[in-house]
């Protein structure tokens, strides 16, 4: 059985030990008094990171192949709750949405780079609307094949290049394992979440996009995209290959586009008159509202990791 | 249409002239101990729940209104032959062991190898559609004697996708004789897209399960039955509201 080497193990040992301490400080906080309202969300909160981060860090150890099953799993999950938020005419066509998910995954686990970069857009492109058209389905036509490609692009394709991270050639530090880059991703791209919070809650004033999502500042941006930068300043050079200049850079990048993968899932929402797209991670919402921010920032990183390492 | 549905429709006990051989009362039946227990166990615990996990996401909102243990007679809204499985699904390991779905006798009470699982693992009641002579309750009424937990489809029918069709009194005779058994309103919505009526192939999606509070009968039976279908309506609509952006605007 596989581990995560060393590099990485200390990392997911920090993360365990940043979710203990979470629970230490909202246990101690709440104790002999009857949790309410947001105590009661944050603890839901917390107790489901430590489930999240089990299952991550848990799949990374097990090796490249299960942390791929996980992650086809994890688009699974956001593609149902993706096609059950936006209800689309044709029943069948919805089959087809699944298939383009397990081909794609099933590329990835074989590691045809190239076609597991260009099946799903071909897919959206062709068998999406010539679905439909075999399904002599006209009414909604528009509607239906753009609704479902941009579904597959959001919870297939874009959350898919995580594990691609996994069989790349370039950017793995030996100490760490092509687990560090994966690691490094989504602890950044979480971390980002967080820091643009802290930082919008206490700075925060004009805001960047009042009606998609009222909560994100201009103050939240730019701390949290300095917040991140500095964290994998720190952290790349010792879970990537990445040098302190290109480490920064990549933390900036993942910071910019984790941001707009949450304003995407906003609009999305906000769209539909909804709030969460499902209820599967208690204090979180749906598993689509958790992976938001990845839906951009897996392939900048990705593409990030092609241009910035030597 | 009537005939291919899945639940039954409560009739008054007088027998009509061309009664099916099927439609008879049928004895009641307690769930199975021992082994077939075990196995019944079994096949939710490690078979029924973690297909269902991939073909339903289930969306529960206030679980803790469920019943912690038997008698009580679970009133659902019927789309859908996994709106049983949804419901089987939610319910906590003890209180599924002693779960028992209602269902028409002469749509599933075979004597085929379905029917066996269908009476045995599945733990459902039977009663007779139509046309039956006797006291066509008295197989409930006994499983809420011994402590079960019913699942009661009390539109009798699955009906059109989406809608509740007219409810049937068979509930407010039921609980007529049952007085101190709870009944729980529980609204099922989407399980009729992941597998409509007439579909064989099951399509992943997630489904919303809303759990209202226990109510007791009062009144005659047909206002109770009345009471409880607006129970569901408004299920149906206070769902709708906690997830809509204006709510959560900030």
């Amino acid at each position: 059985m596989a581990t995560l080497q060393p590099h990485s193990a200390w990392v997911a040992e920090g993360i365990l030990l940043l979710l203990l301490l979470a629970t230490g400080v909202i246990w101690a906080r709440s104790r002999g008094r009857e949790a309410e309202g947001e105590q009661v969300e944050l603890k839901k909160r917390v107790r489901t990171f430590w489930v999240i981060a089990a299952a991550v860090l848990g799949s990374l150890a097990l090796g490249r192949g299960t942390s791929v099953v996980f992650f086809s799993l994890v688009s699974f999950l956001a593609l149902r709750e993706f096609l059950t938020i936006v209800p689309l005419g044709n029943r069948r066509i919805l089959f087809v949405a699944y298939a383009v998910l397990a081909v794609q995954y099933a590329l990835v686990y074989e590691e045809m780079t190239i076609a597991s970069l260009l099946f799903v857009p071909l897919a959206g492109l062709v068998l999406i609307p010539s679905g439909l058209v075999l399904a002599g389905e006209t009414t909604g036509f528009v509607r239906t094949s753009s609704a479902l490609v941009f579904g597959l692009l959001v919870t297939v394709y874009g959350p898919g290049f995580l594990p691609l991270l996994l069989s790349l050639p370039r950017g793995v530090n030996p100490a760490a394992g092509p687990a560090g880059i994966v690691l490094l991703v989504v602890l950044l791209v979480q971390l980002n979440d967080v820091a643009q919070y802290l930082w919008g809650r206490s700075l925060g004033r004009r805001r960047i996009a009042p009606r998609v999502s009222p909560n994100k500042t201009v103050a939240g941006f730019v701390g949290g995209a300095f917040t991140t930068a500095a964290l994998s300043l720190a952290m790349a050079p010792l879970l990537t290959s990445l040098d302190r200049a290109p480490a920064a850079v990549f933390g900036l990048l993942l910071a910019v586009s984790g941001f707009f993968g949450d304003l995407l899932m906003s609009a999305v929402k906000r769209d539909i008159g909804l709030k969460d797209t499902a209820q599967t991670l208690p204090g979180h919402g749906g598993v689509l509202d958790r992976i938001d921010s990845l839906i951009y920032a897996a392939p900048a990183a990705f593409l990030g990791l092609r241009f910035l390492t030597s | 249409m009537a005939a291919t549905s899945s639940t039954f429709a409560l009739h008054s006990t007088v027998a009509s002239a061309g009664r099916r051989p099927r439609d008879r009362v049928s004895a009641y039946q307690p769930l199975p101990s021992g082994g077939l227990g075990w196995l019944r166990f079994v096949f939710f615990v490690f078979v029924a729940r973690p297909i269902l996990f991939f073909l339903m996401g289930l969306d529960v909102h206030h679980r803790e209104r469920l019943p912690p243990k038997g008698p009580a007679v679970l009133v659902a809204n019927h789309n859908s032959h996994f709106d049983t499985m949804a419901l089987l699904l939610v319910l906590p390991l003890a209180t599924l062991r002693r779960a028992r779905p209602v269902a028409a006798a002469d749509y599933f009470d075979k004597p085929t190898l379905f029917g066996w699982f269908v009476r045995h693992i599945i733990g459902v009641v039977f009663v007779p559609r139509t046309g039956a002579r006797g006291d066509v309750l008295a197989p409930i009424v006994e499983a809420l004697r011994a402590g079960d937990v019913v699942i009661f489809f009390p539109e009798g029918t699955r009906g059109q996708p989406g809608e509740m069709a007219p409810f049937k009194s068979g509930l407010g005779k039921l609980l007529e004789r049952c007085p101190d058994v709870p009944a729980i309103p529980i609204h099922l919505r989407g399980v009729e897209r992941v597998l409509p009526r007439g579909a064989i192939v099951p399509l992943p999606l997630v489904c919303d399960v809303t759990i209202g509070e226990a109510m007791w009968k009062t009144g005659d039976a047909r206002s109770f039955v009345e009471s409880v279908r607006d129970r569901l309506d408004r299920l149906a609509r206070t769902r709708h509201v906690a997830r809509t952006s204006a709510e959560v605007a900030q």
